[in-house]
């Protein structure tokens, strides 16, 4: 039996009302181990770049820890059970934290080769898009704790370029504690909780 | 043969079902955005409206700006699951129709 | 089995979805302008800045245009009236209230910390957080021609670094051009068509 055009047609239409109903969910999962995962990779590229003085420590270790975020990422997705549709807020979340990553793949080699490399001025570009991209974040989330991250990044981009060198280091190393290690393991504890409800509910 | 779905009473009514279409788009709106979508009468609007809230469709935050009361209407997330029950239901019935 | 009395109100109640959803998502804000003010006060910036060396032309400007979009804004939404706001806008404002407040610290404290010593890195970390945020909002919006700005921005980033003082002024003069002028008024044109179509259909 053929399908005609007016079943196709009504069939499209209610797969785009059902889409465009089911996109305005409001998304419970907030991906805390990334920050985790994110703040063990600078600890990383700055113990490797202490200890060493490789200038390609921090570029390595980016270039690795990018592409490894992106399979644990993948595997997580494929084994959910049923794949829910995405919403606008997950897709406006995606993209802030894409085009922060993209934006420090271009800025930092081309400060790097072109000499112009300077610590302050780099822990203080790291830590203003860092602050944007968790300022964003916490605001669509109406996530309080998300915002109080970006203050914090936003304090120590200030911080950051006024002192010594190695005054600069402790505040980036404090930030990268309070706002990826502290931050993701209360997001994780905060989704687990989350999930649980939703378990007892259903 | 299978039964065809019953359709949710409470979405079926048109001005209703107007109503939950028009919140599913938005964060939240007032009662006088719905009021001039759907074109209704205040009180037919506000009695559908309190229908969908005790069903648990909608949720309403009454709060005053500028010293003007102000109703604020989302839909839930229960609202949002039966909205979609429903278009899934009509999706159903139309197809064994055709 | 549905009688064809039913269908067809089963058919009537589906396009009383479709038409009720389109209403709401249905919106008469418009941002072009919001890229020609931010246009003609970077402009405005420089301008002021090479012709009196004046060390706070950059943030005067920034803080009165900063100051006359919310004066806009809030005329504007004073007259459309209560028109409630969607998942999206709330995205893009919370994407570009963010980069503009990274921005508003950032290139203060480098300047004012006495590390600005290079007009290059300068043009370059505020071409990167605009692009970043540019990408940002083309990732949520769908908009690939918003994408191609972001390109724009991260390219005349990337020349910044590498090139001399001139090429930098150049090239962030240029992104500007393109991405705040061409695009808003480009973006102005779209709103003013699409009104008069929804005011036609009405």
């Amino acid at each position: 039996m053929t399908v005609s055009n007016e079943e196709l047609e009504l069939k499209d239409r209610l797969s785009l009302i059902e889409t465009m109903i089911a996109e305005g969910r409001r998304t419970t999962s907030r991906w805390g181990w990334i920050f985790v995962f994110w703040g063990v990779a600078y600890y990383i590229a700055i113990g490797w770049t202490v200890y060493n003085q490789w200038p390609f420590a921090w570029l390595v270790t980016m270039m690795s820890a990018w592409p490894l975020c992106g399979v644990i990422i993948w595997s997580k997705e494929k084994k959910q059970a049923v794949r829910r549709p995405g919403t606008t807020i997950s897709r406006a979340i995606s993209s802030i934290w894409f085009a922060l990553g993209v934006s420090m793949v271009l800025i930092f080699p081309a400060l790097g080769f072109s000499g112009h490399f300077n610590w302050h001025i780099f822990v203080a570009i790291v830590a203003a898009m860092l602050g944007v991209a968790n300022g964003a974040s916490g605001m669509l989330l109406r996530w309080k704790a998300q915002i109080a991250t970006a203050i914090v990044w936003w304090a120590a981009t200030v911080a950051a370029c006024f002192g010594s060198d190695n005054q600069c280091t402790v505040v980036f190393v404090a930030a990268i504690f309070l706002c990826q290690i502290v931050f993701g393991v209360y997001a994780m504890i905060f989704e687990a909780r989350l999930r649980r409800l939703e378990a007892s509910h259903a | 043969m299978p039964e065809l779905p019953e359709l949710n009473p409470v979405i079926h009514g048109k001005l209703r079902l107007a109503l939950l279409s028009l919140l599913v788009g938005v964060e939240e709106a007032e009662f006088t955005w719905l009021r001039a979508k759907t074109g209704s009468t205040d009180g037919n609007l506000g009695a559908q409206l309190v229908k969908l809230e005790e069903a648990g469709y909608v949720a309403v935050e009454k709060k005053f700006v500028q010293r003007k009361p102000q109703s604020l209407y989302r839909i839930t997330e229960a609202g949002r699951a039966a909205f979609i029950e429903y278009v899934q239901a009509i999706k159903q019935m139309l197809g064994s129709a055709i | 089995m549905t009688t064809s009395v039913e269908e067809l109100e089963l058919k009537d109640r589906l396009s009383l979805i479709e038409s009720m959803i389109a209403e709401g998502r249905r919106t008469t804000a418009s941002y072009g302008w919001t890229f020609v003010l931010w246009g003609v006060a970077y402009y405005v910036a420089i301008i002021w800045n090479s012709m009196s060396s004046f060390y706070l032309a950059w943030p005067i400007t920034m803080v009165s245009a900063c100051v006359l979009m919310g004066v806009l804004v809030w005329r504007k939404r004073k007259n459309s009236g209560s028109s409630p706001v969607t998942t999206m806008r709330r995205a893009i404002w919370s994407i570009w209230i963010s980069m503009g407040l990274s921005m508003f610290v950032i290139l203060d404290a480098i300047g004012y910390s006495g590390r600005l010593t290079d007009w290059r890195i300068f043009a370059a970390v505020a071409a990167t957080l605009v692009g970043g945020a540019n990408a940002a909002s083309s990732l949520t919006l769908k908009w690939k021609l918003q994408f191609a700005c972001a390109i724009v921005w991260w390219t005349s980033a990337v020349i910044s670094c590498f090139g001399t003082n001139l090429q930098s002024s150049i090239a962030f003069l240029a992104a500007n051009f393109l991405c705040q002028i061409v695009f808003g008024i480009y973006l102005m044109i779209r709103e003013a068509c699409a009104r008069r179509q929804a005011v036609a259909h009405a």
